[in-house]
């Protein structure tokens, strides 16, 4: 354990010493030499890669893998389509010239530019300070489950101790200069995802075999289950089941699309010096996210094979229950205790990579965005309310990290990931490619696209429902759809993602509301769209 | 196939497998495409430089 708490510290150390020299570099140099340098692809590629994906993919996600099977590819293929290719040829390209014609250095104060409104560049980032803790959380929970697991630290002190940590890489200026910090920690956790992958086929004796080992104890399924609609790890969810609508809306569907409209990740198409760089970045990016997520869900459905040869028992029993513990059980029963050392050392970097994003959008959100543009307080209060919004930020990550329930991981994120593309995606993508989307059009599809994603939450989701006691309150009832029969699709309902619901209702108010209201200006849409061909 | 119950599950795998090397395709095809921003794109991206940097001195 001593030698493992060296390696952590050892470690922040370096990633705080490369930040800080970056960040000395960019201070000595001009705006005219900065705006010119180029960034090297790999650089592009892999801190975009080590910012999407965090302990929340690799542990929580991987964690649901183990529990669901590989139907959970279907999300690793749309974080590298949708995430990767879609995300940099899209919207990256046309991100990056609006961001810059309009001067916009948040996610919010892009489209606040776009349609020219201060109310929605503050809504937009009233909503991410107020949300991104809850996945920020899903993030440090992660961390604390394997400190739990593998060094026996209780899980309250293991997220206060890993807050503090991160406090600490944040005063020591983690914040600043996170790209080329964020390339070395993606590539620590590449080297680490690609390890995690070899040694588990090996141990099953090869690709097929191992899938195959799988196929084999499809009986062991828990009943409780097969029941919701499962069929085995290797051959997927009975479509229309309450497991197929958890899995395949929420998690595939949510996670999958909800990646266009991360704040953290739009941001960084903006630091983008030209086209050709996201061009190039490509070529690496797509194999990253298949060593991060393809491989988090390929070994979380395998560690169901390996527990039940080793142990006699399928994951989810190995880990009592709590899903988000699965990897962190495998990593500490199974892998060698070398491996448990480089793994502490590459969720660290997951983590913190994800985090000091989290961190840095939820302070710009608040000062920036909602203090700043939204109130029309601009001056140095901005600065202070930036600072205090990052604070705020971690004290709230650390809050819903100590209140949230085991097996959350997955859950809070794709919570994140569906409010924002709710809210967030039908006015970003519109407003890149449409000149017909009005102020009013935008605004409707935003709050309408938070409202419906809230109403269902509150009234019909079966979890959150449930969880809030808001619905039970008003009228008691669970939600609003429980006591239908169970054959009925009105019970199903409870199961459907709220963002199957909202982002098509989001998406039809940008476009009819726009259709019927006042353009905008062409003076305004030259100024947008001026380095857009 | 490949070991799987379900053709669903293989068509995920090879999908997995094939999207990267779709985006690696791709790189390698656009890999000169995509011009230097020059004039005016340039002076708004030195504006942007100067602002971000501000941004970023506000931070903890």
């Amino acid at each position: 354990m001593v030698f493992n708490i060296i390696i952590s510290i050892a470690y922040i150390i370096i990633v705080a010493y490369l930040g800080h020299r970056g960040w000395k570099q960019t201070q000595t140099a001009s705006d005219y030499m900065l705006a010119g340098r180029k960034t090297h692809p790999y650089v592009m590629a892999v801190s975009y890669g080590a910012t999407f994906i965090s302990t929340s993919a690799i542990i929580g996600f991987g964690g649901a893998a183990a529990l669901f099977g590989f139907p959970l590819l279907w999300l690793a293929f749309l974080n590298i389509f949708v995430g990767v290719f879609i995300a940099f040829v899209f919207f990256g390209k046309r991100t990056r010239r609006m961001g810059v014609a309009l001067n916009a250095h948040t996610f919010p104060e892009v489209l606040g530019g776009r349609y020219n409104s201060r109310f929605v560049q503050g809504f937009a980032g009233i909503i991410i300070f107020l949300f991104i803790p809850v996945y920020a959380a899903a993030v440090l929970i992660g961390l604390s489950r394997f400190a739990e697991v593998y060094f026996n630290l209780p899980y309250t002190g293991g997220i206060l101790v890993f807050s503090l940590i991160l406090a600490i890489y944040v005063i020591l200026g983690g914040l600043k200069a996170v790209m080329y910090t964020d390339a070395f920690q993606g590539t620590v956790m590449f080297v680490m995802m690609v390890i995690l992958c070899v040694l588990t086929y090996r141990l099953l004796e090869g690709i097929i075999p191992a899938h195959q080992a799988l196929t084999d104890i499809a009986y062991m399924v828990p009943q409780r289950l097969v029941k919701g609609g499962h069929m085995g790890w290797t051959a997927g969810i009975k479509f229309g089941t309450p497991l197929w609508w958890i899995v395949y809306s929420t998690i595939i569907y949510g996670v999958g699309i909800g990646v266009l409209a991360q704040p953290q990740l739009a941001v960084r198409f903006m630091t983008v010096k030209s086209d050709r760089e996201l061009n190039r970045a490509l070529l690496l990016g797509g194999i990253f996210i298949l060593a991060m997520t393809g491989i988090a869900f390929t070994v979380g459905s395998l560690t169901n094979v390996i527990f039940v040869q080793k142990f006699g028992k399928v994951s989810v029993a190995m880990a009592l229950g709590n899903i988000d513990k699965i990897i962190p059980t495998y990593v500490d029963k199974v892998m060698p205790p070398w491996f448990g050392t480089l793994f502490l050392v590459g969720i660290l970097a997951a983590a913190m990579s994800t985090l000091s994003s989290q961190y840095h959008v939820g302070g710009t959100s608040l000062g920036r965005d909602f203090y700043g543009k939204a109130l029309g307080l601009r001056g140095s209060g901005e600065i202070f309310a930036t600072k205090l919004g990052v604070t705020l930020t971690i004290i709230a990550t650390v809050l819903w990290g100590l209140s949230l329930p085991p097996s959350i991981i997955a859950i809070a994120t794709a919570f994140f990931f569906g409010l924002c593309a709710s809210s967030f995606l039908p006015m970003y993508f519109l407003g890149l490619y449409w000149k017909g989307v009005t102020k009013v059009g935008a605004i409707c599809s935003m709050v309408g696209g938070f409202c419906v994603s809230f109403f269902w939450l509150v009234f019909i989701h079966y979890k959150e429902s449930k969880a809030l006691g808001i619905c039970k309150a008003l009228f008691n009832k669970v939600n609003l759809v429980a006591h239908y029969s169970s054959t009925s699709w009105l019970w199903k309902l409870q199961y459907v993602d709220p963002n199957i619901v909202a982002l098509p209702t989001s998406f039809v108010l940008c476009i009819v509301i726009s259709l019927f209201t006042r353009k905008m200006s062409d003076d305004h849409l030259k100024v947008c769209f001026k380095y857009i061909k | 196939m490949l070991g799987f119950a379900s053709t669903e599950m293989a068509l995920a795998f090879i999908c997995c497998i094939l999207a990267p090397l779709f985006c690696v395709i791709y790189g390698l095809i656009m890999w000169n495409k995509g011009e230097e921003p020059t004039g005016e794109e340039f002076k708004g991206r030195v504006e942007w430089e100067r602002e971000e940097r501000a941004l970023e001195e506000g931070l903890p």
